[in-house]
């Protein structure tokens, strides 16, 4: 079904990608960035130079076991952790030259998030979940309003826009989630195992939607997952093992 | 941040109940500070009316000694000198008898009416003149023995209409007096001043209080230049001093006591600070995990800091405004207290309407709300440094807890030993570093708690596994991994108690202090002396036949005399209080000098000035502290032949007088004052005789003596004093149960809040077995481990405010030095049974609800 | 008796404040009748029959009747011709009979059932002004009273007193306000008893009388300080006595009462002249009462009493008061057909109206007209009561 094999050699762009072998307008640019936690006193290396770089509009797949840093690489992609060594780039800002209030920006404006537990905040309507990012941005004006139900209208679920998320199904609340990663229009779209808490056919039916807003917003997607019927939803699969990432090569499984 | 606002609504109305007891605490706090300082101001309002009503348009007014102003100087002023504005009056205190046991005490103020018109127009009313237009009745007021008027309130409170006669009694010598006449002033100040004062005509006064003679004061409205001229034309020993002098004079003399109770009061607002610290400490505590996901999907650090300030402001405006009406109630239960207290010991005034100051409102307002959002600075400040996360984890969050207790640990000793420094250079120095040492005092207390209260979960921890099995063990071990919410709420409930055992022990010592020091000092075996108010003016004085009926009894082997007046101090300037100075002149006897302990002088230079072999005055310690004076130091007042300068002499040590006194021997008092007066009297047995029988005696002797004298044994004595005592303390006493109370609500809502926070904890444990019985066992015991911490550890930080509060507060309110510091084991026990009990029952409603919450349901509860 | 209703103002005493602050506070109106009928005359003593007058005690009190009052009016002039009329009188008023049964004890030096009141007022007739004063002050304690010997009447530091034992001349007055007043009286006629030998009853009722003398001219000098200026004036007086305790009959509301000094025709002796006295007492009804009485002295001194039916008195013009309201007669025609004498009386000034706890109008007047057929002139003093509506 698939296959792994080294991811191309960053040796050809020696000493670390630069400006002019990197695609224009990428939505996200990892540049040898390498991240390890410490443990006591033991070190832990999660990633090491890790280079990684998705066109706009482009889904990619990170596959790897729990605990093979995929979460920490999200992290570091959404501005939320920062990287020991190398370079971010999302939208082409660097990610390292921003203060905390820059990032905060950023995550605000750049980067929508797509948890595994969905994250709506249970005392919080529908609505107000998905506007969100609007509000913290001081942007919930009648435009966001709009952007807002439009959202909600293609996740299918406007007429509930006003019950609180308690009251919705695991696949409801995940497409919530999904509206209110999508509101502000991001780059990019990272998605934390979005499928672990669903079933089969809720996954795939969260998966098609996520395929289908992704592509008609131009975001582009990182999502973590263990689920190989979740990658191949996507353009194209990495694997992170033991802090590299190799090209996972997909088997189509979608044959009509 | 609308957004955010909206959240917190959501929040809080989610989960009510730990905001709601935040919010109580802060309306407790705010409404202890609005009651203190209503019921003070209150008090000093009333008089200031009575002040004013008396002072009408006066500018000036005549004094003078114990002698008071002779009449010839009115017809000097008004005939010889044309000044028609002189408008005599003669006061004095009396007891309306309503039984032998009962009565009431008012004001005699005797006016000559026709003079009042130009000064005090409402006076005008004493003529009664109905609009109607029935002839007024100036008449029977001069013309009716005994005459007197009085406002309708008045006369409705002494229950008797006009036309009545009753008895009143002054200094000791009951008297009939006729109610001819109610005064209805238009004006409602002059209506307020006049409450419980008998008006009545200048004649009907002397006759009355037995000041044939003499006048206390002569109102004038005189310009700077009239003044000048009258100046320097009064005779010696009169003066003349501005008529609104009086003005703020209680606010002078009960500023001690005032002062005192507002510390009080404050401390109570710093409880109620540390519970809305406590609770939005919880708050986020609680909500890191949304707090990193807000942060996760773009809040700002500022945002979520504003979110929390703006949470605890609102619960503390919602908590204030409750305070103010709750503390506009209050203040009425304590203006009896505080006015009870006040016409006790400081002047006879009637507090009846509680008038509440729009600036205490607004002060106490703004300190409520100030109060709370400093609380919330920390809590909001954590708050922002939750990292945006996909997830977190509590258990980091508690070992770093556990790290930062260790931190605060050292923190908190440090401020405990910076709060005593600053506590001994407070000594003398002012009240704000007095309070400075307490709030470092409290603060470092806070901080060591969480340490604390670590090493009493680890001694817990066999015994309660032990006793109780895993419920035990479980109790504990929860309490230690949830460190991070226990640690607050135990460090918040032990500064509660604290100050309930603060105040305990301050009040002990100093009733501890005063009952040795009233065994030295009460060395005669019997004194009398004539029933009066402290708050008199000039004391009543003993009548000469009952002097002579006295001495003449067999038994006595020596007897002291003594009285005291109040005279101009006219340097140096006080450091507190009025530029008043009382004075004690006595005729020393054997035992004289074994009544006094003397803290600096020696020992032949006072036996001389006792002698009145040299000139000089022995100061009591209030005295000294309030100006400044020491041996060597002089002391010059205002005598009947001018100022005299006094060389102080000795200090003593002293607990009847907070503003001080100065003692001279008669023999010079006579030859500087023109009174003869005795105001008491103490005498020593002769050897053999049982003093109980002397005074048995001395009573008999006084029965055919027409003034009612009081002759008291030592023993008696002693008892009265100890309780005025007491009823002075009882305002201390009431705000220490209110800081309990506060205390008790601070416990259960923090504890109740805790246990309810492990919903999910429980339900998990309930998933793997634990049947309910174990769950409520668990809770009961956990609430119960933290109350009894909160309780042991504010033993020792009480003991600290108790100290602090005696050697500092007092010391620089009263200038009093207390001798005993005593730690009464039954304030301590209260503090553990108070904490321990209300944990307990803060235990109750968590522990039925969480032992019947479906598992389920708990388990799905993030 | 004329002014034994201002006695009734003494038990307003203390509802009105004499500063002008007060003013505003409400005055209870009193109608002459009301006060007058309602007095309790119980355990004083009553002017009931014809007594020996004897001086100096006379000019002391009678404490045993209810009312007493010294009474001093006179027009004044600057040498420059300024004109001022002064009004200064002392009431003595008994608020209780005296009480045998006085308890014993130590007693007040303050102690008093008597309030003294002390009316001043000064017309300032080119000034077109007129300053009223008052004072209220209990009769004791050396505050307010009288002596006989020196005579001494005062109420603080207001006062007429004599300067020896002996002789009432010269007497002092003094009294001060926003103007001040001082004039030496240095010699007077002689005291004419008015009435009967000095009872001046006032109606049919036994004791409802008074007793009742007057120096009808006294000549002297002084000063007024008025606006800061102190000016010397020189002038007459007239001192009225009378001492009662009764009451007004039912039905009378107020009185005219003229003091009208004719100028003398013996420029070295101006006392030698005529002083005549009248008051007419009006009823409800508007009609004159026939208690209305008088006394003329002619130059020698000789006094005669005149009664109702001698004298013709009418009202020639009115005045009403912009403050109260009450219309007075301020130009008068007096006639004494039996003496050939045909005055008119005319205000110095309107508004003499004295705004004291009573309100009357009280001021100087002159005199114009015919004596046996020759023109006279004059100056007198003119009091007229119960013309303000108490509502």
């Amino acid at each position: 079904m698939l296959r792994s094999m080294p991811v191309p050699s960053p040796s050809s762009a020696a000493g670390a990608a630069s400006e002019s072998n990197r695609s224009p307008g990428a939505a996200l640019v990892l540049e040898r960035v390498g991240k390890s936690y410490f443990e006591g006193d033991a070190r832990r290396t999660i990633l090491e130079a890790i280079d990684l770089e998705i066109a706009p509009a482009e889904r990619v797949a990170l596959l790897g076991r729990s605990g093979s840093g995929k979460s920490t690489l999200l992290n570091l992609a959404g501005g939320i952790d920062r990287p020991d060594a190398g370079r971010i780039l999302v939208g082409g800002e660097d990610l390292g030259a921003l203060d905390e209030a820059g990032v905060t920006r950023f995550r605000r404006r750049s980067v929508g998030l797509v948890f595994q537990a969905f994250h709506l905040v249970p005392v919080l309507t529908v609505a107000e979940n998905v506007s969100l990012p609007l509000e913290f941005d001081g942007r919930l004006d009648r435009a966001g309003r709009a952007r807002v139900h439009e959202l909600l209208d293609r996740v299918g679920l406007a007429d509930r826009a006003a019950e609180h998320p308690d009251h919705l199904s695991g696949g409801e609340q995940q497409r919530v989630a999904l509206a209110r990663a999508l509101v502000r229009r991001p780059t990019l779209l990272l998605a934390d195992e979005p499928t672990g808490n669903l079933d089969e056919e809720t996954a795939e039916s969260v998966l098609a939607l996520l395929d289908t807003l992704a592509r008609e917003e131009g975001t582009a997607v990182l999502m973590a997952t263990h689920s190989i019927r979740s990658a191949a939803h996507c353009d194209r699969a990495l694997r992170l093992d033991h802090g590299h990432l190799r090209v996972e090569t997909l088997q189509p499984q979608n044959a009509p | 941040m609308t957004a955010l606002l909206r959240l917190v609504r959501r929040l809080v109305a989610h989960r009510p109940w730990q905001p709601l007891l935040a919010t109580l605490a802060i309306a407790l706090g705010v409404a202890v500070v609005v009651g203190v300082d209503a019921a003070n101001a209150s008090a000093s309002r009333a008089f200031d009316q009575t002040v004013d009503s008396l002072v009408g348009r006066a500018t000036h007014r005549i004094v003078g000694g114990p002698g008071g102003v002779p009449d010839e100087l009115l017809v000097e002023l008004r005939v010889a000198r044309g000044l028609d504005s002189a408008a005599p009056a003669v006061e004095g205190l009396a007891r309306v008898v309503v039984d032998d046991a009962r009565g009431r005490t008012v004001r005699v103020l005797g006016i000559d009416p026709f003079a009042e018109a130009p000064l005090r127009p409402w006076f005008a009313f004493a003529a009664g003149s109905d609009p109607a237009g029935g002839l007024p009745e100036i008449g029977p007021l001069l013309t009716t023995p005994g005459a007197v008027a009085v406002v309708p309130e008045t006369a409705t409170a002494l229950g008797h209409t006009v036309g009545d006669r009753f008895e009143i009694e002054v200094s000791g010598v009951r008297r009939v007096v006729e109610l001819v006449d109610t005064l209805r002033p238009r004006d409602d100040l002059a209506r307020r001043g006049l409450q419980d004062v008998l008006v009545c005509d200048l004649a009907t006064a002397q006759e009355l209080l037995d000041q044939i003679g003499r006048l206390d004061r002569i109102d004038l409205e005189l310009d700077a230049s009239q003044a000048t001229a009258l100046e320097t034309i009064l005779p010696t020993g009169l003066r003349l001093e501005s008529a609104s002098a009086d003005r703020g004079t209680l606010d002078e003399l009960t500023r001690a006591f005032r002062q005192n109770l507002t510390a009080l009061s404050l401390l109570s607002l710093l409880v109620g600070a540390f519970l809305v610290h406590n609770a939005m400490q919880l708050a986020v505590v609680r909500r890191r995990p949304l707090l990193g996901l807000l942060r996760a999907l773009g809040a700002s650090k500022r945002q979520v800091f504003a979110a929390v300030l703006i949470e605890a402001a609102v619960l503390s405006l919602l908590g204030t405004l409750a305070g103010l009406l709750l503390g506009v109630a209050l203040a009425k239960g304590l203006l009896g207290i505080v006015g009870g207290t006040i016409r006790e010991l400081y002047a006879a005034v009637q507090v009846d309407a509680v008038q509440v100051d729009p600036w205490t409102l607004t002060l106490a307002a703004l300190l409520g709300i100030v109060v709370g959002i400093a609380a919330a600075l920390a809590p909001a400040w954590e708050a922002t440094s939750v990292q945006p996360r996909m997830a977190m984890l509590r258990s980091g969050l508690e070992s770093r807890a556990r790290s930062f207790a260790g931190r605060a640990a050292w923190v908190g000793a440090v401020l405990v030993i910076v709060g005593f420094a600053l506590g001994f250079a407070a000594e003398g120095r002012g009240m704000v570093l007095a309070y400075a040492a307490v709030l470092a005092v409290l603060l470092g207390a806070t901080l060591l708690a969480p340490t604390g209260t670590v090493a009493l979960l680890w001694l817990a921890r066999t015994p309660l596994t032990r006793w109780f099995g895993s419920a035990g063990s479980h109790a504990v071990r929860s309490a230690e991994t949830g460190l991070s919410r226990t640690a607050v709420a135990v460090a918040t409930l032990m500064l509660a108690v604290s100050a309930t055992v603060g105040l305990g022990v301050m009040i002990q010592s100093f009733r501890s202090t005063v009952a040795h020091w009233l065994g030295t000092t009460l060395a005669a075996d019997v004194y009398v002396s004539v029933p009066q108010s402290m708050a008199t003016r000039l004391e009543s004085h003993l009548d000469p036949a009952a002097i002579e009926a006295i001495l003449a009894v067999d038994g006595i082997a020596a007897h002291s005399t003594y009285r005291r007046i109040p005279t101009d101090l006219l340097a140096p300037a006080p450091t507190r209080g009025p530029a008043e100075v009382e004075l004690a002149a006595i005729t020393p006897a054997p035992g004289t000098l074994a009544m006094f302990d003397f803290v600096a002088g020696d020992l032949d230079q006072i036996r001389a000035v006792l002698a009145a072999a040299r000139d000089g005055v022995l100061v009591s310690e209030p005295l000294a502290v309030r100006l400044d004076l020491d041996v060597g130091g002089k002391l010059r007042v205002a005598t009947d032949r001018g100022p005299h300068d006094f060389e102080v002499v000795a200090i003593f040590r002293d607990y009847a007088s907070e503003r001080g006194y100065g003692i001279l021997p008669r023999e010079r008092y006579d030859r500087l004052w023109d009174d003869p007066a005795v105001g008491s009297m103490a005498l020593w047995a002769a050897d053999g005789v049982d003093p109980d029988t002397l005074t048995e005696r001395i009573r008999d002797a006084l029965a055919a003596v027409p003034q009612e004298v009081l002759a008291r044994s030592n023993r008696a004595l002693r008892d009265t004093s100890l309780e005025i005592f007491d009823r002075t303390f009882a305002v201390t006493a009431v705000l220490r149960a209110l800081c309990a109370v506060v205390a008790f609500v601070g416990v259960l809502g923090a504890l109740a809040s805790l246990q309810l926070e492990r919903r999910r904890e429980t339900a998990v444990l309930r998933a793997v077995g634990a049947v309910p019985g174990w769950i409520v066992r668990s809770v009961f015991l956990q609430n119960g481990l933290l109350g009894l911490c909160a309780g042991l550890l504010s033993i020792p930080t009480g003991i600290a405010l108790g100290w602090l509060l005696v050697h500092v507060v007092h010391r620089h309110s009263f200038g009093w030095t207390l001798l005993d510091f005593e730690t009464p084991p039954r304030v301590l026990l209260e503090a553990v049974l108070l904490s321990t009990s209300a944990a307990l029952l803060a235990a109750w409603w968590p522990a039925r609800t969480l032992s019947h919450t479906p598992v389920a349901r708990g388990l799905r509860e993030e | 008796m004329r002014r034994a209703l201002l006695f009734m103002a003494l038990q307003l005493a203390a509802a009105c404040g004499t500063s002008d602050d007060d003013r505003d506070v409400q005055r209870p109106g009193l109608q002459v009748a009301d006060v007058l009928g309602n007095g309790d005359t119980e355990g004083y003593a009553k002017a009931l029959e014809i007594r020996t007058f004897e001086f100096p005690a006379d000019h002391g009190a009678h404490p045993d009747f209810r009312n007493e009052w010294w009474y001093f009016t006179g027009n004044l002039m600057t040498a420059t011709g300024r004109r001022f009329g002064y009004h200064l009188t002392f009431f003595r008023n008994r608020l209780a009979p005296p009480d045998p049964t006085a308890s014993d004890g130590p007693v007040s030096r303050w102690r008093t059932d008597s309030v003294w009141m002390a009316h001043f007022a000064l017309a300032d007739v080119d000034g077109g002004r007129t300053f009223d004063h008052e004072r209220f002050v209990r009769g004791a304690g050396g505050l307010a009273g009288v002596t006989a010997a020196p005579f001494r009447v005062h109420c603080e530091d207001w006062h007429a007193a004599s300067d020896g034992p002996e002789e009432l001349f010269p007497l002092r007055l003094h009294a001060e306000g926003e103007v001040t007043f001082d004039l030496t009286l240095e010699r007077g006629r002689d005291v004419v008893l008015q009435g009967e030998r000095g009872l001046s009853r006032k109606s049919a009722t036994p004791g409802n009388a008074s007793y009742y003398y007057s120096i009808p001219r006294m000549l002297g000098r002084g000063a007024v300080t008025i606006d800061g200026e102190r000016l010397e004036v020189s002038g007459s007086g007239w001192f009225d006595r009378e001492w009662s305790t009764s009451a007004l009959d039912a039905g009378q509301v107020g009185w005219d009462w003229f003091a009208l000094q004719l100028d003398g025709d013996d420029p070295a002796d101006p006392l030698r002249a005529v002083d005549l006295m009248w008051y007419r007492m009006r009823r409800s009804d508007g009609t004159a009462d026939p208690a209305s009485k008088g006394l003329l002295v002619d130059e020698s001194g000789t006094s005669a009493a005149l009664d109702f039916e001698d004298v013709t008195l009418t009202e020639l013009r009115h005045w009403t008061s912009p403050e109260s309201g009450a219309r007075y007669p301020v130009a008068w025609r007096l006639v004494i057909p039996s003496r050939e004498l045909d005055l008119t009386v005319e205000a110095a000034l309107d508004d003499q109206e004295l705004d004291l706890s009573f309100r009357y109008w009280e001021g100087a007047v002159d005199v114009s007209g015919v004596r046996n057929g020759n023109a006279v002139t004059g100056h007198g003093y003119l009091e007229m009561t119960g013309y303000v509506d108490s509502r």
